[in-house]
């Protein structure tokens, strides 16, 4: 009776463990490809797992320039995220600048954050923001 | 245990009183969250997956919902109700429904997820009242709507609209599914809305539409739960109630406050007043049970604890001692607030106000909240208020709105800040946009607001008032909205300061904040980038508690540092409310105290310095002179048993002049000796029903007497009911009369229409 219970409580502190853990889990997010279709580049970012559909948008940002159109999918567990950005606001994009995806607007508009936000809030477990590194346009080719 | 338990009683008034002592405002407002009396049906329609096309939108979408009315339908039209859902997963997989997805029409194999029904709980509450709630689904818009430079937002605004015009023929011609059940059953000039998350910006689109097509539906009141606020649309001119879940785990900045901020100014005429609910514990999607987990088969989450943080110690439900709402709390928050609002601005029901105007703090039963959990904002509409200082323009910090001097006294900093474009955001470092959610750019608008940051009992914010405005004897209150600063406050840190009305002599009176409002807290959890937040709360004084100056020649308002020894605030909207009529309301009890005598007791709400007078009609024409009163609390002794409607006219005049009346009529049940309060009324009928020549008068007994009394109480005719058949004489005037047929066994009344 008592190994029985044990057995119960065991599997229980490990669902729970488990669960947790798979809560805490943050998505992973890189960049995927860069194709330009007419007068829209279409930016892919992969993630890890699915991401979410909610009432806020996700957004992109490239310096301090914001890009919130975009078309989600899923499959098996992973998920992408196109942004649309037009071909003519592509072009003015500088080189080197700072490129991170949020779930919502972190900052006002036309503030940066700094590179130790920037770095905080990815290394941070909650679904909010990841850094994406310095943009080029090379990935256009990618 | 003996000792303990004698103790109990004393323990537990004495508690009674400390709190009682300690809250600032005695609920005394009627709990709007109450069911009604109304037993309730639902139905659902569906014209197909892409059955109607938005004109701004790139393909079809559905046009699906439910209605959630009175049972029967008996005594309409009724008062119409629209939620629109947020963005959510479309479809689910039947054999996997863990598996989900965001396309639209749903696959074989698939099902679709139905967001619009997860209000079924608030929409049964408010037909239950006697409105007809409909809710749509907006599945096919979410699918696609991210990839849309306005985000789906103006099809939101067309599928409301559309969904109303297809009611419209439902209530004039009728039409499939539901034939002709709800011809004449709609009252489409009492229309209010809801929407939730996207829905909410989906909602001001539609308020917006309606009105660019001329009105066409008039729209009493909207609510904008846990919106998003992508586009900065701005709507007047019709009431407006945002609720602010603090703990929202997706629209984190609480975008929706700008939907108050951005109306407030906008519009010099507009009379319509706006209101925000901060719900402290609330997260994003319990306000929907489809998006609750565990509610509904599939796609559910709690948007804080799994995309945030599980714990924070505030919203995280792992942590201890958080204070999360549960989904019943979360649930009957909503439901209270927005009964509250739909009752007071769509039918009518006045009685609610306090809990909106912030005049009462203790929030209603039902809500399951108490006064630590929400905190409501309300700006009034332009003839309800006179403006001390908007703080909206950098020349507000020398010159109030008023045009009265503005003095800022030994702070240790202050200035306009956080409006944008020009004006410069309020300089608190290591912000994101969850954290202060008022907060504008170069780009975009946010709140005007001053920021005062004190650290001697000297410090002060003056507001001079020029000599035409300072008669505020007719003045109801004055209020504000306020945050803590809590990047300047120790934290945990509840700050206190003193508001001061100086007359023209110097005299001072002065009120603590504190003891007014529980609006000053600070802010409570801890997570990066989100939490705590700075949102405004309305602090709200009566002018009639400060005493001891001249209430006519008030020169100055002056916010005194001197309670707490240091601290920083932010403020904006400094005002006096002067609602026309205040907070009058009528109302009376009634008690039966022996055969046939009612005791009424006026208990209506009046203000400060009105001179009241009551005027009594106690429904009972056949007691003639008898039938009325001008006492405050009379009695009336009734001709007979029965069910009667006394009402109350309540006449005020304010101290400006302006004369005001309210009204309230109710059913009162009169009882004999024997405690037998009615005949039988279906025995006795009178028709036809208008009346020409004669009367037949079916149940009566032969030595029945019938009379006919004129609406003013002007006994017109007397017969003997000696035969059913009783002619009227041709000089009566054509009206409405109220026929008693006088028996032995009781009175009948009848109102009954004679034509010439």
């Amino acid at each position: 009776m008592r190994s029985k219970f044990l057995y119960i409580l065991s599997l229980v502190v490990l669902l729970c463990a488990t669960s947790a853990a798979y809560a805490l889990e943050k998505a992973k997010i890189k960049i995927a490809n860069a194709r330009q279709k007419g007068q829209t580049v279409s930016l892919t970012l992969s993630s890890s797992k699915p991401l979410r559909v909610g009432g806020n948008r996700y957004v992109l940002h490239i310096g301090a320039k914001d890009f919130v159109r975009s078309q989600q999918t899923k499959t098996k567990g992973k998920g992408t995220i196109s942004f649309l950005i037009p071909i003519d606001e592509f072009n003015k994009l500088n080189d080197g600048e700072i490129m991170y995806m949020s779930y919502g607007n972190l900052m006002s508009e036309g503030e940066l954050p700094t590179e130790q936000q920037l770095t905080d809030l990815t290394n941070s477990p909650t679904e909010q923001c990841w850094s994406l590194g310095k943009f080029t346009k090379k990935i256009l080719t990618k | 245990m003996k000792h303990f338990s004698s103790a109990l009683p004393k323990l537990l008034g004495a508690i009674y009183i400390l709190l009682m002592t300690c809250l600032p405002a005695q609920a005394q407002t009627p709990d709007p969250g109450v069911t009604g009396t109304y037993a309730v049906t639902k139905a659902t329609y569906d014209l197909g997956d892409l059955a109607w096309r938005p004109p701004s939108f790139p393909s079809n979408v559905e046009v699906r919902g439910s209605v959630h009315y009175p049972t029967g339908l008996s005594g309409g039209p009724f008062p119409v109700i629209v939620f629109q859902h947020g963005r959510h997963e479309t479809c689910y997989e039947t054999a996997d429904p863990t598996n989900t997805d965001l396309t639209w029409p749903c696959p074989t194999g698939w099902q679709s997820i139905v967001s619009f029904e997860g209000y079924d709980y608030a929409a049964r509450q408010m037909a239950s009242h006697g409105y007809i709630v409909i809710s749509v689904s907006c599945n096919a818009i979410n699918a696609i709507d991210n990839s849309l430079p306005d985000a789906g937002m103006q099809a939101r605004g067309e599928l409301v609209q559309h969904h109303l015009d297809l009611w419209n023929t439902f209530n004039t011609t009728g039409g499939a599914p539901f034939g002709t059940t709800f011809v004449g059953k709609l009252d489409l000039q009492r229309v209010a809305t809801m929407g939730h998350s996207r829905g909410g910006e989906g909602v001001i689109y539609h308020a917006l539409y309606n009105k660019s097509l001329g009105s066409p539906y008039g729209l009493k009141g909207v609510i904008t739960l846990a919106p998003v606020d992508f586009f900065r649309k701005i709507m007047n001119g019709i009431p407006l109630m945002n609720i602010a879940p603090y703990c929202d785990g997706d629209v984190s900045d609480l975008q929706g406050v700008h939907f108050y901020d951005d109306a407030r100014y906008n519009d010099s005429a507009d009379e319509s007043p706006k209101h925000n609910v901060l719900m402290l514990g609330a997260n994003h999607n319990f306000f929907n049970t489809v998006w609750t987990p565990g509610s509904y088969i599939a796609g559910g989450a709690d948007d804080w604890d799994d995309y945030v943080t599980p714990t924070d110690a505030h919203c995280g439900t792992a942590a201890l001692s958080n204070k999360r709402f549960d989904t019943t709390k979360q649930k009957a928050a909503f439901l209270a607030y927005a009964s509250a609002f739909y009752r007071m601005y769509v039918g009518n029901e006045k009685q609610f106000a306090p809990i909106l105007n912030v005049n009462d703090l203790i929030p209603p039963a039902t809500s399951l909240l108490d006064t630590t959990n929400v905190y409501v904002s309300w700006h009034p509409g332009r003839t309800d208020r006179k403006d001390i200082n908007r703080l909206d323009t950098s020349t507000t910090v020398t010159t109030n709105t008023m045009g009265g001097a503005v003095t800022l006294s030994g702070m240790v900093s202050s200035g306009l800040c956080g409006g944008g474009f020009t004006i410069p955001d309020c300089g608190i470092s290591g912000m994101f946009s969850s954290n202060e959610p008022h907060k504008g750019s170069t780009s975009e608008k946010g709140l005007d607001q001053m920021r005062l940051r004190w650290n001697d009992s000297v410090d002060y914010f003056q507001n001079d008032i020029p000599v035409a405005n300072q008669d505020l004897t007719y003045i109801d209150r004055l209020q504000f909205r306020a945050a803590e600063n809590y990047r300047q406050t120790t934290t945990g840190t509840k700050l206190n300061f003193t508001v001061q009305l100086i007359d023209s002599a110097g005299n001072v009176s002065s009120q603590d904040v504190s003891s007014a409002s529980h609006a000053l807290f600070f802010p409570p959890g801890s997570t990066p980038s989100t939490l705590p937040k700075i949102v405004f709360n309305t602090i709200q004084m009566q002018v009639s508690d400060f005493t001891g100056i001249d209430l006519t020649k008030v020169r100055s308002v002056k916010f005194k540092f001197n309670k707490s020894a240091l601290g920083s605030i932010l403020v904006s909207d400094i005002s006096f409310v002067n609602q026309t009529c205040g907070k009058m309301n009528a109302a009376f009890t009634d008690t039966f105290n022996t055969i046939y005598k009612v005791q009424f007791n006026n208990q209506s709400a009046t203000n400060a310095f009105d001179t009241v007078s009551w005027f009594w009609k106690f429904g009972d024409p056949i007691s003639g002179v008898n039938d009325t009163s001008t006492q405050q609390n009379p009695f009336h002794i009734y001709s007979g048993y029965g069910t009667y409607t006394p009402c109350l006219y309540l006449k005020i005049k304010r101290r400006n002049g302006t004369i005001c009346m309210d009204t309230i009529c109710k059913s009162v049940v009169v009882k004999n000796h024997a405690g037998v309060n009615q005949v039988i009324e279906p025995e006795i009928t009178i028709i036809p029903n208008p009346a020409k020549d004669y009367l037949y008068i079916s149940g009566a007994e032969s030595t029945d007497v019938i009379k006919l009394i004129h609406l003013y109480g002007r006994t017109v005719f007397t017969a003997t009911i000696a035969t059913p058949m009783v002619q009227l004489p041709q000089n009566i005037a054509a009206g409405i009369y109220t026929a008693v047929i006088v028996t032995p066994r009781g009175n009948v009344y009848k109102k009954m229409s004679i034509q010439q």
